[in-house]
Formats: C-alpha cells, structure tokens, sequence
C-alpha cells in the first residue's frame, strides 16, 4: 500500500479522446466514421485529432476505395502509450481494490 | 529510441510501416510539382492555399486542409523525437519536399534530436528505379545503412532553395542553380525539370504538352495509356494521373486536341462509368499539329493562369517562357 497511484497520460485521460483512441487502437476509422461513432462535430473531432498528433500518436492513410479518403489509427508510439495508460488504468483500479479492502 | 520516419507519400509510408524500421511515419502528402507556393506564407496559411488548388472546384478543400494541418502538428511534435530520418529520391516532387521539411528544420529548434536524410536514385538489382515506392519491406530497411546527418550547411542550402522556388520572380531559381548544390546532388536536375514546365519560348507549350502532343500524334489515343507514356518519357517520375488529365482536358478545352466523345471526362469514383473514362479517344487537332511543327505558337491558345512554386506564370500582360536552348526564362508580353 505504500506505492503512490500512476500517474494518467493527460493526452488519453480526457473523456472523447479516450472513446476516440479506443476507436484508433482497434481499427482505421475516416473521419465521418470517427464523427458519428463519437457523436460529436467536425470542429470537435479536428481539435482532438490535433491532440493527437501534435504528439506524434496519430498516424494517417489515404485509401482509394471510391473517392479517395483518409484513415486514422494510433501511430506506433500512440499505440504503445495508449498500451500504457490502460496498463495505469489497470493498475488504479488494483489500487482502489486494495485501498477498499483495507 | 523514438523515432520519426518523414516519406513522399503513402506508397513508402505504407513499406516503412511493414518493415523491420521502427518508428513513427509522417507520408508528406502534397503533389508539389504544381500548383501555388506563394512566398512569405507559414507552413499553416501555405496548407489552406494548396488545399484550396489541390480540391479544385469539385474537391473536398476541408479534408485536405485537415489533412495538412495534422501533418503540420505531427512535425511540430518532432523534438519529442530522439531521430527523425527523412526518406526520399531524386525526382522533383521529393526534392521539393526536402527543400519544404528542411527549411522548417532551420528554422526552428529541435534540442537534442538527431536529424538524418535517405535520398537515393538507385538501388542495386534495378536497373529500371524510380523511387523507394516500388521497394520491398526489406529492400526499404536496407536503405537505413545510407542515411547521412543533415548538416547545418544543409539546412541552409535548403532554406535559400525553397525561397528561391517560392519567389514571384523565376530568375532567382536560376541563380539559386548557379550556386554550389553538392549536398543536394539530384537538385539541380529536378528544378531544371521544374523550368521546362514553363511554356516554351518558341512553341508556347510546356514540356508536359509537347510530349502529350507528341504521344497522340504518335497514335497513342487513351487517356491512361497517354498518362503511361508520357511517365516513359521523363526521366525521373514526375506528375502523376490526375494533373496528366487535367492537363489533357485543357489541352481538349483550348482545341489543341480533341476527345471523342466530347467533352474530356476524369475517371470516375464509381466503377460502373470507369469505361466512360477509359473508352475516350484524344487526338491532334488542326491547331494542335501546326504547334507541335512549329507552324504556329500556341501561346494565343493555352491559358497560362496557374502557378509554378511562387510564379504566377501570366500576369499583368506579361508572361514567363522558358528558352530550352539557352536555358533563359524570358518575361514576355502577352
């Protein structure tokens, strides 16, 4: 009980990123997709890919399937933090066990 | 170690992400080749300028310009990076893009990342190479023995050439192409490229025109095979499909050429009217076999309002040609 709780990365740890980076961890969602699985408006969702990619988690593809579009995923550092953040998830949630069985 | 791989386009970026390279992988998606690059822009107001001309009337310019602001924040990002290594060839579209990425790099400071350049035009076991888009997995990860250190001398090359391809007056390339460009050996060939895409003195058609001209009278009448021909014609790989028929369709638009049936169509998103695009058949017209002889200049017939890098080619009555003979550009009235 003596080691302190992990820190969150505050990139992941905001409640539509978190939804949006799930949906980059998992597929390659376009930007329409991203938009009404999350519900939220273009603005919004350009803001949090921003996010994303100002450090470096974000890694993009144009696919030619009909008229050309773009798809999204975690790049390979997005994907190892986000890795991270749910292995701290894991870990507060163990710790609130703990602090609740004491 | 973290790592930022920065490449032409999807092609490397997709064989960069199979292979054994690790790392983050930014594709630098712009078709540079054409198009407005005014000067005194930043690297975001330069973004909605292009994405403006890339959508065209019918294009969707807000996807584009999504598209470039995330890159731009991605590069932003880069001194979270313990390397960034750039991949590129030789042609004029990535030795644009060198000149664009490195004068961001000289402008701004990047700590203690370590920045590195791949740019070949060759690899061994191709005779036939035109880019790293065409290596496998392996052969790409094979290039990583080649990378060199951007120097500061580099950056700086760099920086005076993509304010040179930037200026509204074509005459300071030139005298950019007289400067010492070692550290850049494949530069002073693609801009030379670049020149001969300014109408020609004497004919009043671009390179790109002559040879389109060229293949239909030729007897090659298909728009995808003309684009495929004329890519055999140059020497490195230059515009692709799409500007090829764009170029086509005001070659049809002006009566340098015909298409039958009339008018020109772009090939189609949807796969049940590909044939109307693939069925077209273009040829000379009367106008379009007096040009490529020599009988006539085709400067009355083309018009000349697009830009290459920061010149607007036709402006105030005046007009830029390009002297292939004595590799002058001469400012003439119209």
């Amino acid at each position: 009980m003596n080691a302190p709780p992990p820190f969150l990365n505050a990139i992941f740890h905001q409640p539509v990123r978190t939804r949006l980076c799930l949906l980059l961890h998992r597929g390659e969602p376009s930007f329409t997709q991203l938009k009404a699985s999350l519900s939220i408006t273009d603005g919004n969702l350009d803001a949090h890919l921003k996010k994303l990619s100002a450090v470096g988690y974000l890694h993009s593809r144009m696919i030619v399937d009909g008229r050309p579009h773009t798809v999204y995923c975690l790049s390979e550092s997005g994907t190892e933090a986000f890795r991270e953040y749910l292995d701290c998830l894991e870990a507060i949630c163990a710790f609130a066990m703990l602090a609740r069985d004491d | 170690m973290k790592t930022l791989n920065i490449t032409n386009g999807d092609g490397a970026a997709n064989i960069i992400k199979q292979s054994t390279v690790a790392g983050d992988v930014l594709p630098w998606r712009d078709p540079m080749h054409h198009g407005p690059f005014p000067a005194d822009l930043s690297l975001s107001e330069l973004g909605k300028v292009r994405a403006a001309y890339l959508a065209g009337p019918d294009g969707n310019a807000a996807e584009i310009e999504r598209d470039f602001e995330l890159r731009d924040q991605h590069l932003k990002a880069s001194k979270g990076y313990d390397n960034i290594i750039l991949w590129f060839e030789h042609d004029l579209l990535d030795q644009l893009q060198i000149l664009q990425i490195l004068d961001w790099f000289s402008n701004v400071r990047i700590g203690d990342t370590i920045l590195e350049m791949i740019c070949v035009d060759r690899f061994p076991g191709k005779p036939d190479f035109r880019g790293i888009g065409e290596l496998s997995p392996k052969e790409m990860a094979s290039l990583t023995a080649q990378r060199q250190p951007v120097t500061d001398s580099l950056l700086t090359l760099a920086a005076s050439g993509w304010a040179a391809f930037r200026s509204s007056n074509p005459l300071d390339l030139l005298v950019f192409l007289d400067g010492d460009l070692g550290e850049l050996p494949f530069l002073s060939v693609a801009l030379r490229r670049h020149l001969e895409e300014f109408p020609d003195a004497s004919k009043g058609l671009t390179r790109t025109e002559v040879q389109l001209l060229r293949l239909m009278a030729n007897g090659i009448h298909a728009p995808q095979q003309l684009f495929l021909q004329n890519m055999v014609m140059e020497t490195a790989l230059y515009i692709g499909d799409w500007q090829t028929y764009r170029i086509l369709d005001a070659m049809c638009a002006n009566g340098l050429a015909s298409c039958e049936p009339h008018p020109f169509h772009f090939p189609s998103f949807s796969s049940e009217k590909h044939s109307d695009f693939t069925s077209q058949r273009l040829s000379l017209t009367a106008a379009g076999i007096r040009v490529l002889s020599g009988e006539q200049n085709a400067s009355g017939l083309m018009p000349r309002d697009g830009w290459l890098g920061g010149v607007k080619v036709a402006e105030a009555g005046t007009i830029w040609t390009w002297n292939r003979d004595t590799a002058e550009l001469l400012r003439r009235s119209v």
